[in-house]
């Protein structure tokens, strides 16, 4: 099964998902953090010759980490509504024991993912707005003059205007111009994003980095992107 | 321009500044205790790739970020600061204190000088399992380990690991309430606690713990003679006793240690090891922050003048 990891909001996840499944025959299934974190049963075990994981969800019964066959990460924060009648250090507590043990989980699987946790974010290498303004200096893309003070707000960024949506090497936009393309390949490499939605706006010289995101929005995408993203995953289905 | 920045009188800090003393290498401190009169700016474009700013202190002259060649930084939160950590979450003061740490530590990742330690390295102890795959990887034995959120398969863990006459221990998977405890009876008794959030549980390792700190290439191992199930509480909590003594390591321990330390990107690392009766190297986790100074104060091994050494590169 190829793993779509959304948040119950991400309504475009559903058309692209649909897309993988109609167009490119894959076995795709949506499956949100609530799923994982709220899981009668679920398992990580580590020391073994091989990692083992497995879980058991209510909608999709048991799901050892052999069958997943791919993982497309889009979750930025793991829910925490069943703690809501835990006190307030416990439940901070609590917070970072579900994000230790979930971004291990994922981490250890030994298929394909597109985005794979860190220590410290369900959602793959996450930037301080000032390294990634540094990011795409460094590669080249054009950015706007800003500093950042201790004493002060963070720096607004500029509206986005266009985006690009980067996955492993490929870079997608309607808008962007062409020649930004490869510096865009570029800064999502040196970012460790295999997925990534890059933002930019108008500067007074023209078109400058704004943000980025490593959850795409999807309703950017273009049949290209799905059948890569298809590609990715083909040979990995049993 | 070498940087030390935390609270200067914590030793491992003042360690390395009486280091750098000694060997006639100049440095700047950055006391986080001043944090109201502290000042910083980043320009992170900079100029021709190396990010440009102003760190404006009250005890020493502006300091220029991009002359910065060494950093050697241990922050504290909020929490650590009297009058800060009573108030509310939104005070300004908590914020500003908070807008500081961030940006000092954006800016100690891009700086382009050594620095004990970047953020992608200093992360990986948040969550032990994810460490532990990347122990593995280096070629050190990790303890065998479950996670679960359910109490019949920790149970059943835990009988196999007695049938095998193995302890089982068990310990949070963040970097939170890292203390490291023995499951007892009564542990067992009250598992259905584990529905709200799974549990890491580990079988105990027989053995000679060694401490193990990396800087940059250099080994400095320390073998640990305690009473307890964790070395480092061992005093407080049993009654016990805790003995240090310089140690050598063999030398394709050494070797995997700093390669582990390379793959955290960790140039500074205090790595747990145990020796078990049959030989083999068991790896438990690599504390990218290490208080080092502890293990230097009781064997006299020169961690800080390495690390002094490591900042000035040499």
């Amino acid at each position: 099964m190829l793993v779509f990891l959304c948040n119950p909001g991400d309504v475009m996840a559903g058309p692209f998902v649909a897309e993988l499944r109609r167009r490119h025959r894959l076995a795709a299934q949506i499956i949100t953090p609530q799923e994982l974190v709220y899981a009668p049963d679920m398992q990580h075990l580590l020391g073994e010759a091989e990692t083992y994981s497995a879980v058991t969800l209510k909608t999709h019964g048991t799901l050892e980490n052999a069958s997943i066959t791919g993982l497309v990460n889009r979750v930025d924060f793991l829910p925490d509504a069943h703690l809501a009648n835990v006190n307030a250090a416990d439940r901070t507590y609590i917070q970072q024991e579900l994000l230790a043990i979930w971004s291990s989980w994922i981490s250890a699987l030994p298929c394909p993912v597109l985005n794979r946790p860190t220590a410290i974010s369900i959602a793959g290498p996450v930037y301080h707005p000032a390294i990634w303004h540094h990011y795409a200096a460094a590669v080249g893309l054009p950015v706007a003059q800003v500093i950042y003070d201790a004493d002060l707000p963070d720096p607004q960024t500029p509206a986005p205007v266009h985006s690009a949506i980067v996955c492993q090497g490929v870079c997608y936009s309607p808008t962007l111009p062409r020649e930004l393309f490869a510096a865009c390949c570029e800064l999502a490499a040196y970012a460790g994003l295999d997925m990534v939605e890059l933002l930019f706006g108008s500067g007074p010289g023209g078109t400058v980095f704004s943000h980025a995101s490593p959850i795409p929005d999807l309703s950017q995408a273009n049949a290209n992107l799905i059948a890569q993203v298809a590609e990715i995953f083909r040979d990995c289905q049993t | 321009m070498i940087l030390l920045a935390g609270l200067p009188n914590e030793p491992p800090l003042a360690r390395v500044a009486s280091a750098l003393d000694e060997l006639g290498l100049p440095y700047r401190t950055i006391d986080q205790r001043q944090h109201v009169n502290l000042h910083l700016s980043l320009d992170p474009a900079g100029d021709h790739g190396i990010p440009q700013g102003r760190l404006k202190s009250p005890e020493v002259e502006d300091i220029a970020l991009e002359e910065v060649t060494g950093l050697y930084q241990r922050l504290h939160s909020d929490e650590s600061f009297p009058e800060l950590c009573n108030l509310p979450q939104d005070d300004p003061a908590r914020l500003r204190f908070g807008r500081f740490v961030t940006l000092f530590t954006a800016f100690s990742d891009l700086c382009s000088g050594r620095v004990l330690n970047r953020t992608p390295g200093m992360g990986t102890n948040n969550s032990k399992p994810f460490q532990a795959q990347i122990i593995a990887r280096a070629g050190f034995a990790i303890p065998r380990t479950l996670i679960t959120n359910v109490p019949g398969r920790a149970r059943k863990f835990v009988r196999d690991a007695e049938a095998r006459g193995q302890e089982v221990i068990f310990k949070s998977a963040s970097a939170v309430r890292s203390i490291v405890r023995a499951v007892t009876a009564d542990d067992l008794a009250r598992l259905d606690r584990l529905r709200i959030c799974p549990v890491q549980f580990q079988e105990r390792v027989e053995g000679r713990d060694v401490r193990v700190h990396v800087v940059d290439e250099q080994v400095f191992a320390t073998r640990i003679t305690t009473t307890g199930v964790d070395y480092r509480y061992a005093s407080r909590d049993d009654g016990g006793s805790t003995v240090l003594e310089p140690f050598t390591l063999p030398p394709d321990i050494a070797a995997r240690a700093v390669r582990l330390a390379q793959s955290l990107n960790l140039p500074l690392a205090g790595i747990d090891l145990r020796e078990t009766p049959t030989g083999e190297w068991v790896c438990f986790e690599v504390n990218p922050s290490p208080a080092y100074s502890y293990y230097e104060a009781n064997t006299g091994q020169p961690i800080s003048e390495a690390i002094a050494r490591y900042l000035a590169g040499y």
